[in-house]
């Protein structure tokens, strides 16, 4: 730094006036009365995935061309981005700061080009050799897998127990193929499940019990909720009346089901329902669904009820099942009562409640009953489950302290990235765990970065036609051209992106490039407001305190 | 964008004595930048000239002269003789002169400069009006603006003269006008002025928080909208013949720009009426010049 300089005397004084030494002795820095300050918010997209994805971090990277470092991130903390691109029900997109200004980015889109890419282009790095930890995962659903991925990542010896021949759980037996293909399927679960031991037809209480965990350090529960619930109506353990996600499994597995011609009655109005239903109708069927309540209530993901509806099914609401026959013909007599709505009930949706002398019948020749599914938790001898969360005073003593559970046992929204979500919390449980450490719930609250964060005028809208053109045009199948344009509209809600503008526009040269992003030279940063009014992102704010 | 030189890694340009949130600065930052150490800055009397430094102190990594208000243009032009006569050719000689001492003071100098195309780069932050010396009207301001000499009820009641087109008709090989906000404009503006010899004109806005009466934070924001607006529109002149628009504008409300500012506080429904057909105008008639061959017209405004 210079020093200020005094001339003591005419000859210090240099014959012409000519300067002798820097500025910055000046700290101009005491002007200020209010100073910027670095704080990253949470994206609205991040925030709202439940399986904690860096979705404005793969973006990002993504932009800038560096779809290698983008899949491994997704990779972090989600490892089946292919059949989350086609299963999520984004909630990441529907919560998009952008939604107002042009239209959300598609990141659900972007997933499955990112899924697609992991499919064809990636090799993943070589896995560390397994240590001497051992555990087991019970269940090769979303959250199975996402647990056993996360061991193995870490060097944790794992083997992976399922019922069923194939791994993939409801993603495998559940999911109808028009949604998620199994032959699409199966290369993801194979990058998954690299240097994991896979025992199918292996279910926990029939084919093994306690006894044989006792070699696991740690045992992870993800065997979800498969149990249909009952209507506790008359007739519904008649022959016609079938469990609508066996129905499911069966055409999964690739068994012929044939419908031909056949009416087919859906009672429910949830996700399982719509893809019974759909399923049904693709089979032959001449399907109808009944549900209790109206269209807005429906559980179902909105999108799955808007493909529903743009296909020839009929859709019955406020009608709820309360006798079931068999006729004469094989055929099978449905009665049904009309509903209306009523107060709102426990889980805040008005409760359906019957209108007296409105019975009527309806013929069927079968008839799928989707009304929610339960855990099947038998192969514990007390019920293992108390009302809402999983009770581990329940379980065996052998068991109970290394035991750790996931998926659709948890009382969280029954969804892939909410299992996967809490698969991968569950290993970095079971790994601090190993540790000797436990791991508690953060503290902080997040700062969402909200609209009003955007500085929107560093933003372009784009034309919306050209962007369906180019984004949809291929029948939903984009190229890296077009995934980068598109990632490219995103606002990076909250985050500092490199962009510069604090750089470039401070009048004091007072922000500085680091290695860890722009810092600010309080010295001689004059509190001008300028970098932060000019983020485009808000991931900057001015402190009136100084 | 024209890359980083790094030109101020020595601690340089940091505690200089500008307002916050000074426009002229951040132009200043980039142009040195831009041009590099083989540079002599030509200053006359204004706000660059006394937020440098103090005596003996300066913050300009480059030599940097002072001179008389009126005689920066002449100053320059000795200053380019005599790196001429001793084979020193290579080093760019760049003016850094406010609205004042280019619109006003020096302009008798400037025109013959101009007219004997001399081989300088003249670049003008304009902050339309003699903010240094306390907010006095300048040819620069704009009409309709408050100023210390143009207080409420005598607001300016010229129009801004129209320095470009002035400059135009002397056929020099370069005129460009440049806004902070648009930066990697800027900077392209300036590398390809530099490369060229002759006279070159930067006319570049200088957002002034104090004389504009507005907030130190919204510098950047009103330099990017005095362009939205088409009140100061992004262009190059090419030897006084070849008009080229450098960016399409939003062409926003004018009222956006001026409702931000102090100094448009006490303007009439019929006064802002004035400004936006006037501008609009203004953008009409650049948009039909526009990389057409035709010569210019030497009437730009319609009075």
């Amino acid at each position: 730094m210079s020093k200020f300089i005094v001339f003591k005397s005419l000859d210090d004084m240099p014959d012409i006036a000519v300067s002798k030494a820097r500025m910055d002795w000046n700290k101009t820095g005491s002007w200020r009365s209010s100073t910027p300050r670095r704080e990253d918010k949470t994206p609205p997209c991040n925030f709202n995935c439940p399986a904690g994805e860096d979705i404005r971090g793969y973006l990002d990277l993504l932009k800038h061309g560096k779809i290698k470092e983008a899949f491994e991130l997704i990779l972090q903390t989600n490892p089946m981005p292919l059949v989350c691109g086609r299963v999520c029900y984004h909630p990441c997109q529907s919560q998009c700061n952008r939604e107002n200004f042009d239209a959300a980015i598609d990141i659900r889109l972007m997933e499955k080009f990112m899924g697609e890419w992991g499919l064809e282009d990636y090799t993943p790095p070589g896995l560390p050799s397994p240590g001497s930890k051992k555990a087991a995962v019970i269940g090769a659903g979303p959250s199975g897998l996402s647990a056993a991925y996360y061991l193995r990542r870490e060097g944790v010896n794992v083997t992976l127990f399922d019922e069923n021949e194939h791994p993939g759980g409801i993603l495998y037996y559940g999911i109808p193929s028009y949604r998620l293909p199994n032959d699409l399927l199966k290369p993801e679960l194979d990058r998954i499940l690299q240097g994991i031991a896979f025992r199918s037809r292996k279910r926990f209480g029939r084919d093994f019990g306690i006894g044989e965990l006792e070699k696991y350090d740690a045992v992870f529960l993800g065997t979800g909720a498969h149990k249909s619930k009952v209507m506790r109506i008359n007739g519904e353990d008649l022959p016609g009346v079938k469990s609508g996600l066996d129905f499911l499994k069966k055409v999964n597995s690739g068994e012929k089901v044939f419908l031909d011609g056949k009416d087919v009655i859906v009672i429910g109005g949830g996700n399982t329902a719509c893809d019974v239903a759909r399923t049904a109708y693709r089979l032959g069927g001449n399907v109808s669904m009944m549900y209790r309540r109206t269209v807005a209530e429906m559980p179902a993901f909105a999108e799955e009820i808007e493909q529903l509806k743009s296909e020839p099914i009929k859709l019955e609401f406020l009608v709820a099942p309360s006798r079931i026959e068999k006729t004469g013909d094989g055929k099978l007599k449905n009665l049904y009562i009309r509903m209306k709505l009523g107060e709102p009930d426990e889980s805040g949706r008005s409760r359906p409640v019957p209108v007296p002398g409105s019975e009527f019948e309806v013929m069927a020749d079968i008839v799928f009953t989707a009304i929610g599914e339960d855990p099947d938790l038998s192969f514990f001898d007390s019920a293992g489950k108390s009302s809402g969360d999983f009770d581990f005073a329940s379980v065996d003593k052998r068991l109970r302290d290394k035991l750790f559970v996931g998926g659709d046992i948890l009382p969280n929204p029954r969804t892939v990235p909410h299992a996967v979500g809490s698969g991968r919390l569950a290993a970095e449980k079971i790994l601090a765990f190993f540790d000797g450490e436990k791991i508690e719930q953060p503290k902080s609250i997040a700062v969402v970065a909200g609209p009003d964060d955007i500085n929107l005028r560093y933003f372009v809208k784009v034309n919306l036609d050209k962007r369906r053109k180019n984004l949809y045009g291929g029948d939903g199948v984009i190229g890296e051209a077009q995934a980068i344009e598109e990632a490219n509209r995103c606002f990076s809600c909250g985050v500092c992106y490199s962009c510069n503008n604090c750089y470039n526009f401070c009048p004091d040269m007072a922000v500085i490039k680091s290695s860890n992003g722009y810092q600010i030279n309080l010295d001689y940063c004059k509190g001008c407001g300028i970098c932060a009014n000019e983020c485009p992102c808000g991931s900057l704010r001015m402190d009136e305190a100084g | 964008m024209i890359e980083e030189k790094g030109i101020f890694s020595g601690g340089e340009f940091c505690g200089h004595a500008s307002c916050p949130g000074c426009g002229e600065k951040i132009i200043l930052r980039h142009i040195l930048d831009v041009l590099g150490r083989k540079t002599i800055i030509v200053c006359p009397a204004g706000c660059a000239a006394v937020t440098d430094g103090i005596f003996p102190h300066s913050i300009s990594p480059v030599p940097f002269m002072h001179t008389p208000f009126d005689a920066v243009a002449s100053c320059a032009a000795g200053v380019r003789a005599g790196l001429e006569m001793s084979g020193r050719s290579e080093v760019t000689v760049m003016v850094w002169a406010g609205d004042g001492a280019t619109f006003d003071i020096g302009m008798g100098a400037l025109s013959a400069i101009a007219e004997r195309n001399e081989n300088i780069l003249y670049i003008c932050y304009d902050n339309e009006a003699y903010m240094n010396t306390g907010i006095q009207r300048s040819s620069a301001t704009p009409f309709g603006s408050w100023t210390t000499t143009t207080p409420r009820g005598r607001l300016k009641s010229e129009p801004k003269k129209d320095i470009n087109f002035i400059l135009a008709s002397h056929k020099i090989p370069y005129i460009a006008t440049a806004s902070p906000a648009f930066i990697d404009d800027l900077r392209e503006k300036v590398n390809k002025a530099k490369e060229i010899t002759g006279l070159r004109f930067l006319h570049v806005l200088s957002p002034c928080p104090p004389g504009w009466k507005s907030d130190p934070k919204d510098s950047i924001t009103l330099a990017r909208l005095a362009v939205e607006c088409n009140v100061f529109p992004l262009f190059e002149i090419e030897n006084g013949e070849r008009i080229r628009l450098s960016y399409r504008s939003q062409s926003l409300p004018v009222t956006e720009y001026l409702d931000m500012q102090g100094r448009f506080r006490y303007l009439s429904e019929e006064e802002t009426e004035t400004i936006q057909s006037r501008t609009d105008e203004y953008y009409k008639t650049l948009n039909s010049l526009h990389e057409s061959e035709q010569p210019l017209r030497m009437t730009m405004r319609k009075e």
